[in-house]
């Protein structure tokens, strides 16, 4: 990222990273009003053709913009506060709320974790384990009320985002190594 | 009269109800919007209200757009006031991307703003959209057809949709045969969405399931007159 450009001579950037917060912001003078009034709304101030590098070419519409905004937004209020970190190839439980009748319990699935899907709301991530010799796999709404918690029992040293591989492999085969940085 | 607004199809996500269950749900930016006239069974033939959503800026509105909005000057308004006569009034505000009518009496005022509390308390809408353009489409996607098997030897008209006519009799294609053409930018009506929540603060509506058209586009929201 060029570093001339800064974010308050940059409107797009500035509001976008204020979004990562998940509030809609406003466009405290979006293009084109705060350009110079020789530039093209296209182009950040200071960049353009033999003006220096520029990293955005094309913006969409201003409409669509703001519609990811506000998607944001709106799937804000339904994200979980905090999130359990965990990451591809570790061995978790998954503790999922259950209800019964009137009752309401605990149940544990743990495996390993082989893949995270989606984003904001409507993020998912996959569970597997070997149950009796047949793998079983289960996947996950990260942000669903239902999910308890999700705790790391292990983590491991994997290379890969989506661990398909292992739905080949059995017994040894689906060991992974662990890794023990923290 | 049914309630009605005029919004701008965000997109669609996903939230969680308290017992876990995920609902799809379209986001509709909804408003506000202005009303722009009221005509009425004396004066126009028919009752109806006509809102208008998304300003426009004044330099890309014709004349006639700029004048329907606000007062503005020419020769035909100076001689009517230079005759006496009332002219209607105007709703004073932006000229506007995109105006509908609804139809029925209301007790809308020009120049008065429609919000999207309007909707609360609504337990289900009908969206109208304009359907994503498909360009020229096969009958396949166009008309649901089965095509025909992948192997089996089938050859080079997995896609095609079979026959069209009977044989001798009539000796031709019927009229009205359904076939590949130009599909999709339809209006198209989505009934009986489920309101899931309305957000008054950020002019947001949030409905239970699909609504015509792409993210971007507009689109016109009623109560559904459903029954049942």
């Amino acid at each position: 990222m060029k570093t001339s450009v800064s974010a308050e001579s940059w409107p797009y950037f500035a509001s976008s990273q204020a979004v990562r917060g998940g509030q809609i912001l406003d466009f405290p003078g979006f293009w084109p009003f705060q350009c110079s009034p020789n530039s093209s709304p296209w182009w950040p101030l200071g960049t353009g053709p033999g003006r220096g590098f520029c990293f955005v070419y094309f913006l969409p519409k201003l409409p669509l913009i703001m519609s990811q905004q506000i998607l944001q937004a709106v799937e804000s209020s339904f994200l979980k506060e905090k999130v359990d970190e965990f990451g591809i190839g570790d061995t978790v439980d998954v503790h999922t709320k259950i209800q019964e009748g009137n009752k309401e319990r605990i149940q544990i699935f743990s495996g390993t974790v082989i893949a995270r899907s989606g984003s904001g709301s409507r993020e998912m991530f996959v569970v597997r384990r070997i149950v009796a010799g047949e793998g079983v796999e289960r996947k996950f709404p990260l942000h669903s009320p239902r999910i308890e918690k999700i705790e790391v029992k292990r983590r491991s040293v994997v290379r890969r985002a989506k661990l398909y591989f292992l739905r080949e492999r059995t017994g040894k085969g689906v060991r992974l190594r662990e890794r023990r940085d923290r | 009269m049914r309630k009605g607004i005029l919004g701008r199809k965000v997109g669609m996500t996903q939230i969680y109800e308290q017992d876990g269950r995920a609902i799809p749900v379209t986001v509709i930016e909804a408003g506000p919007c202005h009303v722009l006239q009221v005509k009425t069974v004396d004066r126009d033939g028919y009752a109806a209200v006509q809102l208008g959503f998304a300003d426009k800026p004044r330099r890309l509105a014709s004349r006639s757009q700029r004048g329907h909005v606000a007062p503005i000057s020419s020769k035909r308004s100076d001689r009517l006031k230079a005759a006496g006569v009332a002219l209607l009034a105007k709703a004073d505000c932006e000229p506007k991307k995109f105006v509908r009518e609804f139809r029925g009496d209301g007790d809308h005022q020009v120049g008065a703003q429609v919000l999207v509390s309007l909707l609360d308390g609504v337990k289900a809408v009908d969206v109208t959209g304009t359907s994503k353009g498909c360009g020229f489409s096969g009958w396949m996607k166009r008309h649901n057809y089965a095509g025909q098997r992948a192997t089996h030897g089938v050859k080079k008209v997995h896609r095609h949709p079979g026959g069209t006519a009977a044989g001798t009799y009539p000796g031709r294609v019927r009229k009205g045969k359904k076939g590949a053409g130009h599909y999709g930018v339809d209006r198209v009506t989505m009934r009986n969405l489920k309101v899931v929540r309305v957000d008054a603060e950020k002019n947001l509506l949030l409905v239970k399931g699909a609504v015509p058209g792409p993210a971007g586009g507009y689109v016109i929201v009623q109560e559904t007159n459903k029954v049942g």
